[in-house]
C-alpha cells in the first residue's frame, strides 16, 4: 500500500511497471505515424487535444500515477478533472501496445478506481448514474418494468423456455432511450428476416456494468458482472449478440476476468456480414450515399471489429464508402465514453465536432456508425454537410 | 530592463508571475496545479525529476516575448519545453521556474519547393512535416526518434539522422532562426534576416551568431520559428540488409566509413542484436527468442534513385563496399523477416524500432558522443566491460536480475562521409527503480574519464548538474568556455534561461 491512499488494496500497485517505464516516446499522443495523411487530423488523445497540457495525455496520466505511489501529490479536483475528461477510448493504449507492452490504458483505469475508493469519485454528475444502477440496475433511472418497452409490439422469444441459437443481449441505453429504441427493433426484425433463432431477456436482462466499471466503482461492477455471467450462463444458446459497443466489449473482454461466457459474444454487425455473405440477407435497394464509417471505440479498438461494418457497408448497392483520415485502430473517439458526457457535456461535444469535421472533409453525405453513444453524440452536432445514420438503418432500407 | 526588487517569499513570487503570465496568454495557458506540474518532471533519462513552479503555453512569438520578459523581470528560470521526448534530461527544470510548453505553436507554415526548405514553429513534429514534404516529392531529415519528436528542438540540438553520412546533423540542415532574447527581443538569422524569406538561403547575415543558439539546450534563448532543409524522396528505392559477426567491430567501423565515403545510400542504420531483437518483436521474451538467431551487428542500407537505373548504380556501389570490407549481405530470409514485423515503408524513414525500445525498457541511452571512428571499436569493447561491471548480476543463475549485461548496445553513425562519428551507447537500466539509477550514475562516473581520454567529445550539454551525467565537456575546453561564459552572462544576465545546462553552475540562477 502506497502511503497515500486510504484504502487497504492500491490499484496503483498493479500498474507501477508500466508507470514507471514509460519512456516519454510521446507516440501516444498521435495516431501510428504509418497511417499519417492529414496533418489536420493526428492528434489521437480527445483530452490532450482539447486541454494541451501533458497531464492530459497517458504520458502525463503515468507521472500523476507515480506521483500518487510515491506520496509526492495530494488529491485535488484537477485531478478528477484530469482523469474523468479521459474518455477510456483507448487510442493511447492501441499505440504504446503496439509491439511494445506498456498498458496505458490500464493505468487510467487503476487511477479511476483509487479515487472511487478513496471516496473522491464518483463525481456528482456520475452519482446518479451510479445510483440508478443500484436501485433500477440501468444508469438511465429507468424501472425495471420498462425494459421491454422497445419491444413491445414484437412477439420475441424468452430462451429460458424456449430453445433459440442466439441470445439479443439489447443493453440498457437502446432498451430505454426512445430515440435509440429503433436500433434494437431493427436488429431484431433483421434477425428475423434472415431466419435466426434468437430470443431476448425482456425485463429480465441486466445492464452488463460497463458503466460502473469506467467510471471507477470496481466493487459495484465486479458484483452486477458476477450476476450478469451467471444469468448469461444459465441460458442454454450458442452465441449472444449485442447492437451495444460498449455491452459488446464488457461482455467480450472485462467478462474474461471473471471466467468468461459459455456462449459465444459477437456484435450484431459480425452477425449481419456472415448472413449476407450466406445470402440470408439480401440487399436489394440501391441506396446512393457517399458515407464514411466512425469506428466506435469499444467496437473497433477494444474488440478488434473493424471489417464486418466495411463489408455491410460495401456490400450495400449504390453506396460508396471514404474512409476519414483517422480510421480503425486510429480513430478519432467521439467523446462520449466513460461518462465523459454526463460529466462534461460541453467537453464531449468539442470532440464530436472535431469528428464530424473529419467525416465533413471526406466529402461523404452520410456518417455511418455503429454504436448508441456515439450516435447520442455526434447526433449532438449541428452540421447540416453530413447526415448520421446508424448502419443497421441503410442495412434495413436497402433489405426492402 | 531592470531586474525587480526582490523581497518576495518564492512562493509569492510565483504567485505574481502567475497573475502576470495569465495577462499574456489568458487564463487557460498557465497553470500552477501541482496535478499538471508533474507532467513536465521527467524524461526517459536518469535525471533526477523536478517539478517547474509553472507551465505556460503561448501561441505565438509576442508572447514568448512578453512571457520571457517578465521572467527576466521576476528572474524567474525558464525551460523551453517543445514536444517533451528529449533522451537527456535536457527539459527536466532542475531549478524549478517556468516551463514554455511550446506545442500550441505547431504550425508547418510553408514547404518551398524550389528551394527545398520548410519553415515550422517548435511544436511542429518530424511526422507532420515528413506529410508535408513528402506530398511534394520532398523529406525532411528523421533522426532514429519518434515521429512524434519535435523537429526543430531536435535540429537545432545536433540531431543526428541515417543521413548524417550525407547531409551531416540537424544544425547543418538549418537555414534561418527566429530566436526570442531572454529579455523579450526578437532577433532573425539566415534566410529569416530578411522579409523576403525564401529568395535567399544563407548563414549569417555577416559572420553567423545563429551558432551560438546551436546545441545551447535553450540556455540563450527560444527558437520561435526555423527554416530547414529538406531533401528529394527517391522515385526507387530499395533495402539491402547486411551482417557482421560478433568479433568484427573493425570490420563495421570500415564498412560504414566506406558506405559514407561512397555515397551510395540514402539512409545507414546500424543495429546490434538485443536492440533489433526488442525493435522488432512484442516483448523481452520475443526479444530473448530471436536475439541469439541475429548477427551481432546488423546494417540496415537504404538505396534509391530518382530512375531504376539510379538505383542499381547505387547498389552495385553498395555491394562493392560489402565485396571490399568482408561484409556479408544477410539472406532475403533476414529481410523478409523484419519486413514482415516493422511497418516497412515510412519505419524506416521515421523509424518506430527506437520508440519500441523507449516502451519496453523506458530508458535506453546512456551517453552519445563524437568521435575518431577508428575508436568507436575500441569504446564498444570497453563499454561492454563496464557495462557488464555495473549491470550484471553476482549471481548469473539468479533468474529475476534485473539488467541483463548482454543488452548493452552501441550505435555507430558515421557523420559528414566519415570524417568522424557519432556513438551511442546503451543500456538498459530501469529509470523507475533507484536501484537502476544508481547504477546507471555508478556507470557514468567510470566510462565518462575514459570517453574524454580517448578524444571523444559531447558536444551537446545535456545532462543536470545532480546525476553526474553533466556536461563534463565544459572543464576541458579553457578559453573558448570562458568566452561562453561571457557570453552568456551578456545575453543572459540572470541565467534563467534552462539554468545548469552548459557547465554554468545554476547556483546564482534566478529564485
Amino acid at each position: 500500500m502506497s502511503e497515500l491512499t486510504k484504502s487497504p488494496y492500491d490499484p496503483l500497485l498493479q500498474v507501477q511497471k508500466d508507470s514507471y517505464r514509460c519512456g516519454k516516446c510521446m507516440l501516444c499522443k498521435f495516431i501510428d505515424h504509418n497511417e499519417m495523411t492529414d496533418t489536420d487530423f493526428l492528434a489521437i488523445c480527445p483530452s490532450g487535444l482539447r486541454y494541451k497540457y501533458e497531464a492530459y495525455y497517458a504520458s502525463g496520466r503515468q507521472e500523476i500515477a507515480r506521483g500518487l505511489l510515491e506520496g509526492k501529490l495530494d488529491y485535488n479536483d484537477r485531478l478528477l478533472h484530469i482523469l474523468f475528461t479521459c474518455t477510456e477510448c483507448g487510442g493511447c493504449q492501441v499505440i504504446c501496445s503496439d509491439q511494445g507492452n506498456k498498458n496505458p490504458l490500464k493505468t487510467i483505469v487503476a487511477l479511476r478506481e483509487r479515487v472511487f475508493r478513496d471516496e473522491l469519485a464518483p463525481l456528482p454528475e456520475h452519482e446518479t448514474l451510479i445510483k440508478s444502477m443500484e436501485n433500477y440496475e440501468n444508469p438511465w433511472q429507468q424501472p425495471r418494468a420498462r425494459r421491454d418497452a422497445w419491444m413491445r409490439k414484437m412477439k420475441l422469444p424468452d430462451p429460458r423456455k424456449e430453445k433459440v441459437d442466439t441470445l439479443f443481449f439489447v443493453g440498457c441505453t437502446q432498451a430505454y432511450d426512445p430515440k435509440l429504441q429503433n436500433i434494437a427493433r431493427m436488429t431484431a426484425e433483421i434477425l428475423e428476416a434472415a431466419g435466426v433463432k434468437f430470443g431476448v431477456l425482456g425485463k429480465d436482462e441486466l445492464c452488463c456494468g460497463s458503466t460502473l466499471l469506467r467510471m471507477g466503482n470496481y466493487d459495484a461492477y465486479e458484483k452486477m458482472a458476477r450476476k450478469n455471467v451467471e444469468l448469461l450462463n444459465s441460458i442454454d444458446v450458442d452465441r449472444i449478440i449485442t447492437s451495444c459497443s460498449g455491452c459488446n466489449s464488457v461482455l467480450r473482454e472485462e467478462y474474461e476476468e471473471l471466467g468468461g461466457l459459455d456462449a459465444e459474444v459477437m456484435h450484431s454487425l459480425e452477425l449481419v456480414d456472415e448472413l449476407i455473405q450466406s445470402g440470408d440477407i439480401k440487399l436489394k435497394n440501391k441506396i446512393n450515399r457517399k458515407v464514411t464509417y466512425h469506428d466506435p471505440c469499444h467496437l473497433g479498438r477494444y474488440t478488434g471489429v473493424y471489417d464486418a461494418p466495411r463489408s455491410i457497408l460495401e456490400a450495400i448497392p449504390g453506396v460508396e464508402l471514404v474512409e476519414m483520415p483517422r480510421n480503425r485502430a486510429n480513430a478519432f473517439c467521439c467523446g462520449a465514453g466513460a461518462g465523459v458526457r454526463t460529466a462534461y457535456p460541453e467537453f464531449a461535444g468539442w470532440v464530436a465536432s472535431e469528428r464530424v469535421r473529419e467525416a465533413v472533409s471526406t466529402g461523404a453525405d452520410t456518417l455511418v456508425t455503429a454504436c448508441p453513444f456515439c450516435e447520442q453524440n455526434l447526433g449532438d452536432v449541428k452540421q447540416p454537410k453530413i447526415e448520421l445514420v446508424d448502419i443497421l438503418e441503410l442495412v434495413r432500407e436497402s433489405m426492402g | 530592463m531592470a531586474i525587480k526588487e526582490i523581497d518576495l517569499t518564492v512562493n509569492e513570487l510565483y504567485e505574481e508571475v502567475y497573475a502576470e503570465l495569465k495577462k499574456i496568454v489568458g487564463e487557460e495557458w498557465v497553470e500552477n496545479d501541482p496535478m499538471i506540474l508533474i507532467g513536465y518532471s521527467r524524461d526517459q533519462s536518469l535525471e533526477t525529476a523536478h517539478n517547474p513552479n509553472l507551465v505556460v503555453l503561448p501561441e505565438s512569438t509576442e508572447q514568448v516575448s512578453k512571457i520571457l520578459a517578465v521572467a527576466s523581470r521576476y528572474s524567474a528560470p525558464v525551460v523551453a519545453w517543445s514536444t517533451g521526448g528529449n533522451t537527456g534530461g535536457g527539459c527536466i527544470p532542475q531549478r524549478g521556474g517556468i516551463i514554455c510548453d511550446m506545442r500550441r505553436m505547431d504550425k508547418v507554415f510553408d514547404v518551398d519547393v524550389e528551394n527545398m526548405s520548410v519553415r515550422i514553429q517548435p511544436g511542429a513534429t518530424f511526422g507532420k512535416v515528413y506529410i508535408e514534404a513528402e506530398k511534394v516529392g520532398l523529406r525532411n531529415a528523421v533522426p532514429s526518434a519518434p515521429a512524434s519528436v519535435a523537429m526543430l528542438s531536435n535540429y537545432l540540438d545536433k540531431g543526428v539522422f541515417q543521413v548524417s553520412n550525407k547531409y551531416g546533423v540537424g544544425t547543418d540542415s538549418i537555414l534561418g532562426l527566429e530566436i526570442v532574447l531572454p529579455d523579450g527581443e526578437i532577433i532573425h538569422t539566415g534566410c529569416l534576416s530578411q522579409d523576403n524569406y525564401g529568395s535567399i538561403c544563407v548563414e549569417g547575415p555577416g559572420p553567423d551568431i545563429s551558432g551560438i543558439f546551436h546545441a545551447s539546450m535553450g540556455t540563450m534563448g527560444i527558437c520561435t520559428q526555423m527554416v530547414a532543409q529538406l531533401y528529394p524522396l527517391p522515385e526507387f528505392e530499395d533495402i539491402i540488409p547486411a551482417r557482421c559477426d560478433e568479433d568484427d567491430m573493425e570490420r563495421v567501423t570500415v564498412f560504414l566509413r566506406e558506405i559514407a565515403r561512397e555515397d551510395c545510400t540514402i539512409e545507414t542504420i546500424l543495429f546490434q542484436d538485443t536492440y533489433l531483437g526488442m525493435g522488432i518483436t512484442m516483448n523481452h521474451e520475443g526479444a530473448e527468442i530471436i536475439r541469439p538467431q541475429l548477427p551481432r551487428h546488423n546494417a540496415i542500407l537504404y538505396i534509391g534513385g530518382e530512375t531504376e537505373e539510379e538505383m542499381e548504380i547505387r547498389r552495385e556501389q553498395t555491394m562493392g563496399v560489402l565485396e571490399r570490407t568482408g561484409v556479408e549481405q544477410s539472406p532475403d530470409t533476414m529481410l523478409e523477416l523484419m519486413k514482415s514485423l516493422v511497418p516497412w515503408e515510412r519505419a524506416f524513414k521515421i523509424i518506430q524500432v527506437t520508440p519500441r525500445i523507449e516502451r519496453m525498457t523506458g530508458c535506453f541511452e546512456l551517453f552519445w558522443f563524437n568521435i575518431d571512428m577508428d575508436q568507436a571499436p575500441d569504446m564498444a569493447r570497453q563499454f561492454e566491460k563496464l557495462t557488464r561491471k555495473h549491470f550484471a548480476d553476482t549471481d548469473p543463475e539468479k533468474s529475476d536480475r534485473p539488467y541483463p549485461y548482454e543488452l548493452a548496445t552501441f550505435y555507430l553513425q558515421a557523420l559528414e562521409f566519415g570524417r568522424s562519428g557519432m556513438l551511442e551507447m546503451d543500456a538498459y537500466p530501469n529509470q523507475g527503480e533507484p536501484e537502476g539509477v544508481k547504477r546507471g550514475i555508478a556507470m557514468a562516473g567510470d566510462a565518462i574519464p575514459f570517453i574524454l581520454e580517448k578524444g571523444g567529445q559531447f558536444d551537446r550539454p545535456y545532462g543536470g548538474e545532480q546525476s553526474g551525467f553533466g556536461w563534463v565537456q565544459s572543464p576541458m575546453l579553457g578559453t573558448y568556455f570562458e568566452l561562453l561564459k561571457g557570453l552568456k552572462h551578456h545575453m543572459d544576465p540572470y541565467n534563467i534561461m534552462n539554468p545548469g545546462r552548459l557547465g554554468i553552475s545554476a547556483d546564482q540562477a534566478g529564485v
